[in-house]
């Protein structure tokens, strides 16, 4: 096997085997060795993510790049099911994989665990085995192993570490992930049976056959069951992302986590749904996403407006950050809204060029979201590891004291209301522009739909500018007359984070260029609904 | 010479076909004298079951060679039969009987330190052999009486075995209970198979070569159904032999027992009962429905009773604050998803081939040994925890597993492994068992898909209740330092159910050829 499949099956069982040294290590050390060993054990998938990047980068991120990285291997075939064991990486999903080896290592620099530290940073290996995993994993079910091994470490570092309400939002999270992906696997096997095909992968590997441009003959015999299995996979998706009505966990799961793990679900773990969309959903039910775009698209206006509105009348810090991921994500729904409408074969050039904008813009805001919510819950977790409340009320007035913290604090709320120059504003932009156009992929529509968004956009600017009145400005409470400033593990995260933010608000065909290939396919899956006759 | 058939003709006293219950059988005899030599011997008595269990799955060789050509069940008109139509071999019997002597087997080893609770531990171990020979036979057993035989059988020395723990009045209600439930629904199903045998002349699931006098049950009711009033008559008979057969599975609205009966017995005997005893009564529900009765008068109302039993055990299992009851409802709420493979295996025969469907395929076929024989691994497994942190705490309280993984990580661990895997969630065993008869459901059409979604709902409930165990060992403070070191015994059952449970999940494609998925 050559170097570049060993990458990809590197970045999968390196984090095992951290994970499988980890717990093997002796207990009663200090947390800090622990940490140290974690740190350590964790830098090997970022540096081979970040050599994949460079090698990407060489060849122009291109679909075929990723040939020589391809992992295909014969799991088991048994009647008619094959599964495989194969692994694929592209301008999609490399992104993604390095946003997660990359925020893996720095909440573990970040933390300071105390009690039980030897689990905690073992369960963030683990987690990583399924975050990087499911980015990875092009056949479903490899792809269904990754995405709930996934859960169980994240319930734990919620259950054990979490705020006081820590339980109820731990098993809140699981039971509602849950319920997705198992209406997702039963939505696979009905697909499986349905058409007649043997593996269910998604995405063209050499010439093993792949879902793509298969379903949409077989399942129209079934319109009802076909939407039916189309909102099964959704659900898992919607729940992840979430985008709203699906997202009453993520306010609990993100408040009452620790600080490290509420960073990992807001920097990759809500990624894992808009990328299962657009890599899975949008490919293998093109028809039933082109039906639905209408739905999606009030999912995500909705989610945008309320998700700024509720974030407005929040007390706590770190419910209003949560409550801002969910109307980030709306963003992120709003471009695969567009994506969607774009998959009929009647969709004019026009509009096929305006989707792909918007959709650049839902992939841009996953990794903008990725860098700059992450730098807010640390911050949340930094303000609230001195003063031990998120109450807003209790605050005001910390940039008298706080200098350095009120940069870092300013810096990040800014990227996140879309301040030009940050990776958030190029992500808000192109999704508006492609969903505002006048040739707009969805018609009139979207063209609404944009515009009520964009009230959301001036809720949004209203309510982080408040926080940083309610935080760094006014009067100091003298309670916090003596707090000491941001330290260095809390500084270099934060630092790393916000050089990412600025350099891909500066310069966004850095990123750009690394979805073009995705997105210059995405209207040939229309074609393979078209070639039946539609 | 003369040629091997003239010796041995079809249908003739072939004792290679039941070999294994013939050593199952005389180990059980041995194990009797040897109490009466050396009454209170425990450690010996516990290895020699151990050992015939072993014999017993290698003596299933022979029958294994001669089915090979047919197909996985067998057709009422072409089969392996013998002993005069009384035992039919073919593989899915076989599958089934595999599961019933792993079952066993596993059980015993559960049992061979606890059974130092036990009066005569030889005498245990002599049931238990005689009991996974009734249960055994049931899973080829081809004739109502011979059924009806076996299941009186096993379920006599399931009673003795459930009441073991003679001074525990629980333990004596348990078997109390299960002997009344079950001497009342046993002959209400031999009512229900009298009425078959007045209505077509004969008992018989297949067609004996050479003796053409009896034309088997399912070709009879065939004919039957078309007669005035037949289809009634088949609809009242069927009713009352599901009565005996659901109650034995442990399916709702007959499961009532369960809980009690589990809860009350010897946890080896508990562990015996969820899977042995449930894997011989799953099969001859399968074989009867299958073979014998035509499809169109059960698949309804097994759908609705697999649907009843899974609601039923789940909803019973979130009440739980006792591990043992906890599994008890669980072990029902199993029981329903098998019967899901059966509601579809029935759909699939009457079904065309070719609107979406190919008639019965090898999924609906497999699903009930492949899900069972995963079940066995992870349920023991999970059994076995909890008798290693029984012999701690003397208790099955919830509360005892608090912040259990910072006395014994390693045994915490390996419960949330088993929880995964009951919950059917991967990378366990449990998955592909869940899979495959989210499949079977699915492949019957549009009909049964209501079910798959009745099962998609209690798939989610069971994963609060197993998620206790997990939130309890993992969250909760714990409430003392005692470590909970399992012996050797249980150390090596825990490993043989971890080790089952992940190799089936990697080694998904052998593991289900075994079963004619291929």
């Amino acid at each position: 096997m050559s170097l570049e499949k060993n990458a990809l099956n590197a970045l999968i069982w390196w984090p095992v085997l951290a994970f499988v040294i980890l717990i093997a290590l002796p207990r009663k050390r200090t947390p800090e060795s622990y940490k140290k060993w974690a740190f350590w054990l964790s830098t090997p998938p970022l540096i081979v993510s970040a050599l994949l990047v460079v090698a990407f980068q060489n060849a122009g991120w291109v679909a075929q790049a990723g040939e020589p990285y391809t992992v295909l291997q014969q799991w088991f075939e048994i009647a008619n099911l094959k599964v495989n064991y194969a692994l694929y990486v592209d301008g999609l999903s490399l992104p993604l994989i390095a946003l997660t080896a990359l925020i893996t290592t720095l909440v573990i620099m970040y933390s300071n665990i105390e009690d039980r530290a030897q689990e905690y940073y073992a369960l963030f290996l683990l987690l990583e085995v399924g975050m990087i995993g499911t980015f990875l994993a092009v056949d479903f079910f490899l792809f269904y192993v990754f995405w709930e091994i996934s859960l169980v470490p994240m319930y734990f570092i919620i259950g054990i570490w979490g705020g006081s309400n820590r339980e109820y939002a731990a098993i809140k999270f699981f039971l509602y992930t849950l319920v997705g992906s198992v209406a997702m696997l039963l939505a696979f096997i009905w697909i499986w049976m349905t058409v007649p095909i043997k593996t269910l992968m998604f995405v063209n590997i050499g010439d093993a056959p792949s879902l793509i441009g298969q379903t949409s003959a077989a399942v129209r015999a079934f319109p009802g069951l076909a939407l039916a299995a189309w909102w099964g996979i959704f659900l898992a998706f919607a729940i992840k992302v979430p985008t709203w009505p699906f997202h009453t966990w993520l306010p609990d799961a993100h408040t009452e986590a620790p600080t490290g793990g509420s960073i990992i679900l807001a920097g990759v773990l809500l990624k894992m749904g808009g990328y299962g969309i657009f890599r899975i959903l949008l490919p293998v039910l093109p028809e039933q996403s082109y039906a639905m775009r209408m739905a999606l698209l009030v999912m995500a206006v909705v989610g945008v407006v309320y998700g700024a509105f509720v974030a407005m009348a929040q007390t706590d810090l770190k419910k209003l950050i949560a409550y801002s991921s969910v109307n980030h994500m709306g963003y992120v729904m709003m471009g695969i809204a567009a994506a969607a409408a774009i998959l009929h074969p009647d969709a004019t050039e026009g509009q096929i060029r305006f989707a792909q904008v918007a959709a650049s813009g839902a992939i841009y805001q996953m990794l903008a979201h990725g860098f700059l919510t992450s730098g807010l819950f640390l911050l949340v977790g930094v303000i609230y590891d001195r003063t031990h409340t998120r109450d807003l009320s209790a605050f005001g007035g910390l940039g008298q004291n706080l200098p350095e913290y009120a940069g870092w604090f300013r810096l990040f709320v800014f990227g996140s209301l879309g301040l030009p120059g940050l990776a958030g504003f190029i992500a808000e932009f192109l999704v508006f522009m492609g969903t505002f156009s006048s040739d707009a992929p969805g018609g009139m529509e979207f063209r609404v739909g944009s515009v009520i968004a964009g009230l959301g956009i001036v809720v949004t600017a209203a309510f982080l500018l408040w926080t940083i009145q309610r935080v760094l400005l006014g009067p100091l409470n003298v309670r916090w007359a003596k707090l000491p400033d941001v330290a260095l593990r809390e500084r270099l995260p934060l630092a790393i984070l916000a050089i990412l933010a600025l350099v891909f608000g500066i310069f966004p065909n850095l990123l750009l260029a690394t979805m073009q290939s995705y997105l210059n396919a995405l209207p040939t899956l229309a074609v393979g609904a078209s070639a039946v006759g539609m | 010479m003369f040629p091997q058939n003239m010796l041995m003709p079809p249908g003739g006293a072939d004792l290679k076909s039941i070999l294994p219950e013939l050593v199952l059988i005389g180990l059980g005899c041995l194990l009797l004298a040897w109490e009466m030599v050396r009454p209170r011997d425990r450690v010996a008595p516990a290895w020699i079951a151990i050992v015939g269990h072993v014999g017993a799955l290698a003596a299933l060789a022979p029958s294994y060679q001669m089915v090979t050509e047919k197909g996985f069940l067998a057709s009422a008109e072409d089969a392996l039969v013998f002993f005069h139509g009384n035992v039919v071999l073919d593989g899915f019997g076989i599958a089934m009987k595999a599961v019933v002597i792993v079952g066993s087997l596993l059980s015993l080893l559960v049992a061979v330190k606890y059974s130092e609770r036990f009066r005569n531990p030889a005498e245990f171990f002599a049931l238990v052999a005689f009991a996974a020979s009734a249960a055994s036979l049931l899973t080829v057993s081809a004739d109502l009486v011979m059924i009806y035989l076996n299941v009186e059988f096993l379920g006599l020395t399931s009673y003795i075995l459930a009441g073991y723990l003679k001074f525990q009045p629980r333990s004596t209600e348990a078997a109390l209970k299960y002997f009344l439930y079950g001497a009342v629904t046993a002959a209400i199903m031999l009512y229900g198979m009298s009425f078959l045998y007045g209505m077509t002349g004969s008992t018989n699931l297949y067609a004996v070569p050479g003796e053409d006098i009896r034309t088997p049950l399912g070709p009879a009711l065939l004919a039957l159904r078309e007669a005035p009033g037949g289809a009634a008559v088949i609809l009242v008979s069927l009713a009352l032999i599901l009565v005996g057969l659901g109650f034995k599975t442990g399916l709702a609205p007959w499961h009532q027992w369960v809980p009690d009966v589990y809860d009350g017995s010897p946890l080896p005997v508990m562990a015996w009962l969820s899977v042995a005893s449930k894997a011989g009564a799953s099969a001859v529900i399968f074989r009867v429905l299958l073979v014998g009765i035509p499809p169109e008068a059960w698949v309804g109302p097994v759908a609705g009773i697999a649907a009843l039993t899974m609601t039923a055990g789940n909803l019973g299992a979130l009440m739980q604050t006792n591990i043992k009851r906890m599994l008890a409802y669980s072990s029902v709420a199993h029981a329903g998803y098998t019967m899901m493979a059966l509601a579809a295996a029935g759909a699939g025969v009457f079904q065309p081939a070719g609107a979406g469907t190919s008639g019965v395929s090898v999924w609906q076929l497999g699903g009930v040994p492949v899900y069972l024989s995963t079940y066995v691994f992870m349920n023991i497994g999970a059994l076995a925890v909890v008798t290693a942190v029984y012999a701690r705490f003397k208790s099955h309280n919830l509360a005892d597993y608090a912040g259990l993984v910072r006395r014994s990580p390693g045994l915490a661990w390996l419960m949330v492994f088993f929880m995964l895997s009951l919950a059917g969630i991967p990378p366990t065993a449990g998955f592909w068992g869940k899979f495959v008869l989210f499949a079977a459901v699915l492949q019957a059409g549009p009909q049964l898909v209501w079910l798959a979604i009745v099962a998609f709902i209690n798939s989610v409930i069971s994963v609060y209740y197993y998620w206790q165990v997990v939130r309890a060992m993992f969250l909760l403070e714990p409430i003392s330092d005692e470590v909970v070191t399992p012996g050797p015994e249980l150390r090596f059952t825990i490993a043989l159910a971890t080790a089952g449970t992940l190799a089936i999940f990697i080694l998904a494609g052998p593991f289900m050829t075994l079963f004619r998925i291929h």
